[in-house]
């Protein structure tokens, strides 16, 4: 009896919303699935995927789009990891304080947030002179529309969710750990390698899974900072789906991405089990 | 210390890059030139002021207030008695509907506003804001559901036993006890959603239509024709809005946990 | 008690705005994103004071417009259109206009005969000419730019940019080159000799572009000095503070006329017709002008233009497509022979670009 009334509980709770995600969330992707999968010529058809993958655009799209996202990944990393151990360690005054200038980027918009690297990258702009001044170009350099720009544009966008993993994967270490570490005749940096890596791979891998994914799927940024040359999986979605209006390509691309990033983030799960 | 000094040099670089571009756009925001000089030659206030001369904007801001603060009510309203639901019992198939909550993460947010305008066509008169608001609920589960479980997993379930207890039915001890018990989490999710609803682009690209745009959207279309420091200083308006809103929730709630 | 507050003052907010509904009758206008605040005053609030109505735009650029045009369907709420050439060509192709109606226009004798019936099957009418002509920094570029040729100077090497093939003017470029090459008077559709110039081309480029804000961009970082560009954005390039030097090449410019169309889904033909017919009225088109919003097509409204020896008018006429002898050199290129090569001069254009 009590277990009738319970699972007449949970489905009263669950099903309103778990009604709302398959009509207008589950359904509607696997409709673009089946869109991938014909055209009005042909009806079902693999076509569309072998098109995408014989087709020199694509394959060069698709392999910047995870080289991009790889070196935004890592440049997240590098970036995040000390600071995050010195906001972890920091005293909680402090740490709020930090916390709060990590998400503020989190919560503008990705379009103002774009904006400012238009001003940035120009050939006048305060990136070329500033390389000019120390002699790492002699002359200014088109940084606009390029792949670099992407870069640069991306990682300063998605450096918050290594940060905010990161930390309080850190924040998880006992202090006494590390102290019990320097004890053992470790120095900071070997307690660092030794110690607080290990404790808190969990958090990089966390970190690496959101930045990647977002890296790999972002559309605003690439389709404001690459221009139409330097084109990724998102822009050359939109540029199918719309530009072009082609459906079936354009269900292709979509079909792609998921599985990327589905592939991407199951292989990082395993790794963080 | 060397290793120490090496530490809070990646702090800088942290916050430099983190922050650096918004100086930039606020510097730029006053600037008096036509373009996106930096440093600007002169001071001047005509970029704010133009703001309020693009209807396209007003409208957009009202529309994206609108259907932030709905589509955050009504994904918390469906997703507080999910989360409630996985937190308090046990049952088969709890995996894959923690799943299908957060799939909206994992799905591109391009690939979920293509596959929703495809299939709204499909069934004709949903009008924009009603497609456009079922767009964003969609996407705001993964807040509503995982950041209320959050406060929920941290209360006691005796409490709300002893209210049972003490002759109150399941439903009124879940409003009279639990639902008071999670008002930090709702209102970190609330936030949460809202931020999130207001700054979408990518769903919200495929789904504007007639009339009805949100302001990312429209600051990205204005953006397709002008270079001129208006989307600067509307940028600073919105900035400054961002930093009251989170000072606020990290005060109120401490929302670095819930992110 | 904050945050019930905060609850409160929301949902009051949300349930006002959702009984928020709208009564009075409604003409649903796809347009450009662009100058609408302008266009809002000359245009628009005259158009709702006259004849009672709200219109509503749906604003985006050809593309954007044209697939959400296509893929609603039967399902689209938009009456008017207005669209580039191009677009118009594809959108009546795709069965997405109904002909308009000439008798119901009371100032359709007054637009030049191209403006009548641009597309054919009176499809709509060009209330405004694009042209798309070159420009270039005469401050830097030291031999003057004369002809569509000058794309491929060494001088410039590295500073050109011209828009994608997949854009309005991608083809023109392209067939203005090949004319510039030849020598030829009339355009040549097949365009071999600028295919074969392409590789060479590509090698001048700093980069090509797709938004017309992506070209304004170039010439703003100074990542370019040459370059073809659409006369509706030169606002955008002359506020980049640059010595910019428009000129028509020799070979003359390219015409695009902008077209307002009614869709094949409106319910609302009178309205459409009556919206349509303001828009190439007198009085609309002279204030469209001298705010140099767009260039008119109104034949009455050029002449007064031209005429005119001072003021806001000839100012006007100076910076437009504007006066008898711009007119006279514009060449109106066929869309559907552009239509029929498109699909595989877009494959072909990749393979040079991308090597």
């Amino acid at each position: 009896m009590r277990r009738l009334n319970q699972t007449r509980t949970i489905s009263l709770l669950i099903s309103p919303a778990v009604v709302f995600m398959v009509v207008f969330f589950v359904v509607p992707l696997c409709y673009l699935l089946t869109q991938s999968l014909r055209t009005e010529e042909l009806g079902f058809t693999l076509q569309g995927y072998t098109d995408f993958f014989a087709s020199r655009t694509s394959r060069i799209v698709y392999w910047r789009t995870l080289r991009i996202g790889l070196l935004i990944t890592l440049i997240c990393a590098v970036i995040a990891y000390p600071a995050s151990f010195v906001i972890a360690r920091a005293p909680a005054r402090y740490r709020s304080l930090a916390m709060s200038l990590v998400i503020l980027p989190l919560m503008t918009n990705a379009v103002a947030r774009t904006y400012a690297w238009l001003i940035i990258l120009g050939r006048q702009g305060i990136l070329n002179e500033t390389m000019q001044w120390l002699r790492i170009i002699e002359r200014p350099v088109r940084l606009i529309f390029t792949e670099q720009a992407i870069v640069l544009g991306l990682s300063q966008l998605f450096l918050p969710l290594m940060v905010l993993p990161l930390v309080s994967a850190m924040e998880n270490i006992p202090d006494d750990v590390i102290e019990a570490a320097r004890s053992l005749g470790a120095n900071q940096l070997t307690a660092f390698f030794r110690v607080i890596i290990p404790l808190s791979v969990d958090g990089l891998v966390l970190g690496a899974t959101l930045v990647f994914t977002g890296a790999v799927t972002a559309y605003v940024t690439p389709a404001i900072l690459g221009g139409s040359r330097t084109l990724l999986l998102s822009t050359l979605l939109y540029q199918r789906a719309v530009t072009l209006a082609d459906i079936n390509r354009g269900a292709v691309v979509a079909v792609v991405m998921i599985f990327t990033t589905l592939a991407v983030n199951l292989i990082l799960r395993l790794l963080r089990r | 210390m060397k290793a120490t000094r090496w530490l809070l040099f990646s702090i800088f670089i942290l916050y430099f890059f983190l922050l650096g571009p918004f100086v930039i756009i606020f510097v730029a925001s006053f600037g008096a030139d036509a373009t996106m000089a930096f440093p600007p030659s002169g001071f001047s206030l005509e970029w704010f002021a133009r703001i309020f001369e693009q209807e396209q904007f007003i409208n957009s801001f009202w529309t994206s207030l609108r259907l932030g603060l709905i589509s955050t009510g009504v994904s918390l309203i469906f997703g507080i008695p999910v989360a409630y639901g996985l937190v308090r019992f046990q049952f088969r198939g709890e995996d894959a509907i923690e799943t299908i909550f957060s799939a909206p993460i994992l799905v591109p947010g391009l690939v979920v506003g293509f596959a929703m305008l495809n299939f709204f066509v499909l069934f004709g008169r949903i009008n924009v804001f009603q497609g456009l608001l079922i767009g964003h609920t969609a996407i705001l589960f993964p807040y509503s559901v995982r950041v209320t479980s959050v406060s929920l997993r941290n209360l006691d379930p005796n409490i709300e036993e002893a209210a049972v207890s003490l002759g109150a039915n399941r439903l009124r001890a879940f409003v009279l006890v639990v639902l008071p018990n999670m008002r930090a989490g709702i209102a970190a999710a609330f936030i949460l959603g809202f931020i999130t609803s207001f700054n979408n682009v990518p769903v919200s690209l495929f789904l504007s239509g007639p009339g009805i745009t949100t302001l990312p959207v429209s600051m990205l279309s204005y953006m397709e024709y002008y270079f001129d420091p208006t989307i600067a200083a509307l940028s600073t308006i919105l900035v400054v809005f961002s930093i009251i809103l989170v000072q606020l929730a990290e005060r109120l709630l401490g929302l670095s946990r819930f992110v | 008690m904050k945050i019930r507050n905060l609850f409160l003052f929301a949902l009051a907010f949300a349930l006002t705005s959702v009984a928020f509904a709208q009564d009075t009758d409604t003409l649903i206008v796809s347009t450009f994103g662009f100058n609408l605040d302008v266009i809002e005053e000359n245009v628009t609030q005259p158009f709702e004071a006259e004849f009672g109505v709200d219109v509503i735009y749906d604003t985006g650029n050809n593309s954007d417009r044209f697939a959400r045009l296509q893929s609603m369907g039967d399902e689209s709420e938009v009456d008017v259109v207005h669209f580039a050439g191009a677009y118009t060509f594809r959108a009546k192709e795709a069965g997405l206009l109904a002909p308009l109606d000439p008798e119901m226009l009371e100032n359709y004798d007054d637009l030049y005969e191209w403006a009548q019936d641009p597309i054919g099957d009176n499809s709509g009418v060009a209330y405004a000419v694009n042209s798309y002509l070159m420009i270039y920094r005469s401050d830097i570029v030291e031999t003057p730019i004369t002809s569509w040729a000058d794309l491929l100077s060494e001088e410039s090497a590295g500073f050109v940019t011209i828009p994608e093939m997949s854009t309005t003017f991608g083809p023109a470029t392209l067939i203005m080159l090949d004319m510039a090459l030849t020598g030829s008077e009339e355009p040549d559709y097949d365009a071999e000799a600028a295919w074969e110039a392409l590789p060479a081309l590509a090698d001048n480029l700093v980069t090509t572009y797709i938004r017309s804000s992506e070209a304004v961009t170039l010439f703003q970082q100074e990542e370019a000095h040459v370059g073809p560009y659409a006369s509706f954005a030169i606002g955008n390039l002359l506020g980049t503070g640059f010595e910019l030097e428009s000129v028509v090449p020799v070979e003359g410019a390219v015409g695009d006329p902008i077209v307002v169309s009614m869709t094949a889904t409106t319910e609302k033909t009178e309205l459409a017709h009556a919206y349509i017919d303001w828009l190439i009225s007198y009085e609309v088109q002279m204030a469209e002008a001298i705010d140099l919003i767009d260039s008119p097509t109104n034949s009455v409204v050029q002449a007064d233009l031209e005429a005119a020896e001072e003021g806001e008018m000839m100012e006007a006429c100076a910076l437009l497509t504007c006066g008898s002898d711009l007119l006279d050199s514009l060449i109106f290129l066929d869309n559907a022979e552009i239509e029929d090569r498109l699909d595989d001069w877009l494959d072909r254009w990749n393979e040079i670009m991308l090597g």
